[in-house]
């Protein structure tokens, strides 16, 4: 039987166990948020013992050279010992310059940061508040032109940091923020000509927006049309923002639809108005984001439209 | 080598051309494409390329275990023996589709049919 030396305390890993849920099985307060390889909530760094290559996978080689590695895939058959990452090493002090209110459920947060540079509209990053508590959210902006980092939050009404930001956070507030990290935003140096369709639900709407203004900020040639859907009506936002955007640019169209409208919004099923918009799906790529079943559907279905599947690009939300 | 079943074929670029065209049969298909309900992508196609370059006689790192394990929890839903016919034969096709000689077709049929006993744990 394997340990986790944490905190100077051993904990004793059960067969087929992961770092992560052996620390919690025993009530220890390590921050996670998607349990699932992909969010980098819960990085740690081993001080002591043998890593394994798929504990570190999608982390930078910086990291992986540090030997951090993702408690919540790692499932050690030998003693190891891991420390959290000191802050100071991994993340970049921020601070809350402004929280707005975007719709019933959903409000953008904007940070100012010392560099703006580093953070890629439509990746993601980690924002860590004062309590230690970690989350994801997707950069929607272009922040060197904005001066600030916006990110789109939905508030649960259990959500730790929902409740954080409501309840607690002020203006001026310190975070820290980790990252950027995912594989979905726009990249083109060779100034290529091709179709954009950007598809998303909910808060899936904010890396999508990051990549269509950077798209347009880079001069893109080739269409960009952007599909967001929600339950309802009030689900969409940023309405009138995507509309003065399509209206002063020729290239890129807004469309929008929702499960149940009470006839503000098409009523429709995103996945259906998504396969019409790729009845001929010519040099184009696809960018979907949102919530993961809703992703997987979305991307199935761009696939299946005939969009090759290297050209189909996807950070999901896994909450 | 240069003659083995795999450089015949391409190499690992016939394997990235083949995995869209395969991948998209297969979930067109209804005697298969429910198994594959509610799966990621991006994990699919990664695992699909790791198929074809074994059926292509290419460097694989599978072994009959892993095929066995993978396909446990599909056994369990009804994995049979026609689905297994059904996949061979969708790889027919999209080999055919992508101008690859009968005699190769047979030969990449003959080693997805050696898996066959692994597939469905038996």
């Amino acid at each position: 039987m394997a340990t986790v030396n944490y905190e100077n305390k051993f904990y004793l890993l059960e067969d087929g166990e992961n770092v992560l849920a052996c620390l919690e099985r025993h009530n220890i307060d390590y921050p996670s948020s998607c349990k699932s390889g992909v969010c980098q909530s819960c990085l740690a760094q081993l001080t002591s013992g043998n890593i394994q290559e798929n504990w570190q996978t999608g982390l930078k080689e910086t990291y992986k050279a540090k030997n951090y590695f993702l408690p919540c895939i790692a499932k050690p058959t030998q003693d190891i010992a891991i420390k959290q990452p000191g802050l100071d090493e991994t993340s970049f002090p921020a601070a809350i310059n402004e929280i707005i209110k975007l719709s019933y459920n959903v409000v953008a947060v904007r940070l100012t940061i010392n560099d703006l540079a580093s953070w890629i509209p439509g990746q993601y990053l980690n924002l860590i508040n004062e309590n230690g508590l970690i989350r994801s959210y997707s950069i929607a902006n272009l922040p060197i032109e904005d001066g600030f980092i916006e990110l789109h939050m939905k508030l649960y009404p259990q959500g730790l940091m929902s409740n954080w930001l409501k309840h607690h956070a002020k203006l001026n507030a310190q975070v820290q923020l980790r990252g950027p990290i995912g594989e979905c935003f726009y990249h083109n140096p060779d100034k290529k000509s091709f179709n954009m369709i950007l598809a998303g639900t909910g808060t899936g709407l904010a890396p999508l927006l990051g990549i269509i203004r950077s798209a347009l900020k880079q001069n893109h040639s080739g269409n960009i049309t952007l599909l967001h859907g929600g339950c309802i009506d009030t689900d969409l936002y940023y309405q009138e923002f995507l509309r003065t955007l399509a209206k002063n640019h020729k290239n890129f169209s807004y469309l929008c639809c929702v499960l149940k409208s009470n006839g503000n919004a098409i009523e429709a099923d995103i996945s259906d108005e998504l396969k019409k918009l790729l009845a001929t799906p010519e040099n184009c790529k696809a960018y979907i984001c949102g919530p993961e079943v809703t992703s997987k559907k979305l991307k199935t279905t761009a696939f299946l439209a005939g969009i090759a599947s290297k050209d189909i690009f996807s950070d999901s939300f896994i909450i | 080598m240069s003659d083995s079943l795999f450089n015949r074929l391409g190499g690992q670029e016939a394997v990235d051309t083949a995995v869209d065209i395969f991948y998209r049969k297969v979930l067109s298909d209804d005697r298969v494409n429910y198994f594959f309900d509610g799966v990621d992508m991006d994990k699919q196609i990664n695992k699909q390329k790791g198929f074809l370059t074994m059926v292509f006689g290419g460097p694989n790192n599978y072994t009959g275990k892993d095929m066995r394990e993978g396909h446990k929890h599909l056994v369990a839903k009804g994995l049979n023996d026609s689905h297994v016919d059904a996949i061979i034969e969708l790889l027919g096709g999209t080999l055919a589709e992508l101008g690859v000689a009968e005699s190769d077709i047979q030969e990449v049929a003959a080693i997805a049919n050696s898996v066959r006993d692994d597939v469905l744990d038996r």
